[in-house]
């Protein structure tokens, strides 16, 4: 039996674990450098935090995580053939993306209610720009989940999961810096 | 019959064990991180426990969900790498916590 290692050993396609990396790596130093600026204003990142709707964020993490975890199913359903099965499955996960997308853009429209834009407080400016960019990826994937769902060969279900699974997980990083650490 | 190879770090093709479990760990952990930032003790424990159980949680999708369990050594060197990202943050976040 061929053994894998290196490189080999990663499930799924090389070029989707090139972009987890690179996307990881863009969030990773843009949440950094928002922590960086907070220490020039630890009190008015406090402050303006407050204004966030927490329960909102909180609820859109349950949305991806059960989002995530119907992608995942969809890749099993496909990979023992249940082609049908694996097609609603990807289609449910899309459509809790969409969810996600209005209740982001629910706290958006509050935010401008409140006259709250990306120029009151660095911390707006670095609030809008990851959570806009997260949410821009989250609009990709659910446009990917139904391309799958439509080309359902198993290997693009795979690559449409592992998209999907990396906006999860930037949002796993992002949500407890920008929302929870006041 | 072919022996199953222990080496062997292929993902399985088929049944996902641990799937469920997994989403659902994922649910409690962001429960209890959410209801983390509402107990009344001190902001640098409530911080350190944020990041940990987002940490954990970060840890689960890549193993379950991106079927990096098939794969340890990566889970391992991605799991360093995001704890590395997370040490950092709570660094800076401890450096000047916002009650000061």
């Amino acid at each position: 039996m061929k053994q894998t290692s290196g490189i080999d050993a990663l499930p799924g396609e090389l070029l989707m674990w090139v972009l987890i990396f690179s996307e990881l790596l863009v969030f990773g130093v843009g949440l950094l450098a928002f922590m960086a600026v907070r220490l020039t204003d630890p009190s008015g990142f406090a402050e303006a935090q407050s204004a966030l709707y927490r329960t909102g964020a909180a609820l859109n993490t349950a949305v991806l995580v059960t989002s995530g975890f119907l992608a995942a199913k969809a890749l099993e359903y496909r990979r023992k053939d249940r082609r049908a099965q694996a097609r609603l499955s990807l289609v449910a996960a899309a459509a809790l993306g969409c969810v996600f997308l209005i209740v982001k853009g629910a706290e958006y429209a509050g935010k401008a209610a409140q006259g709250i834009s990306y120029e009151t407080h660095p911390f707006f400016m670095f609030y809008y720009l990851l959570t806009g960019f997260h949410a821009a990826h989250v609009l990709a994937g659910v446009m990917v989940l139904l391309l799958v769902a439509w080309r359902d060969e198993t290997g693009n279900i795979e690559a449409g999961a592992q998209f999907w699974h990396m906006v999860d997980l930037i949002w796993v990083l992002l949500f407890p810096v920008v929302y929870l650490l006041g | 019959m072919t022996a199953p190879n222990p080496t062997d770090n292929t993902p399985r093709h088929g049944h996902r064990p641990g799937l469920t479990t997994a989403w659902l760990a994922l649910l409690v952990l962001s429960l209890a991180s959410t209801g983390a930032t509402v107990l009344p003790v001190p902001q640098q424990i409530v911080a350190t426990a944020v990041l940990v159980l987002a940490l954990i949680k970060a840890r689960v999708i890549l193993a379950r969900y991106l079927e990096l369990s098939a794969a340890r050594s990566w889970l391992s060197g991605l799991s360093v790498v995001i704890a590395g990202f997370f040490a950092l943050v709570l660094g800076l976040f401890l450096i000047y916590p916002a009650a000061l």
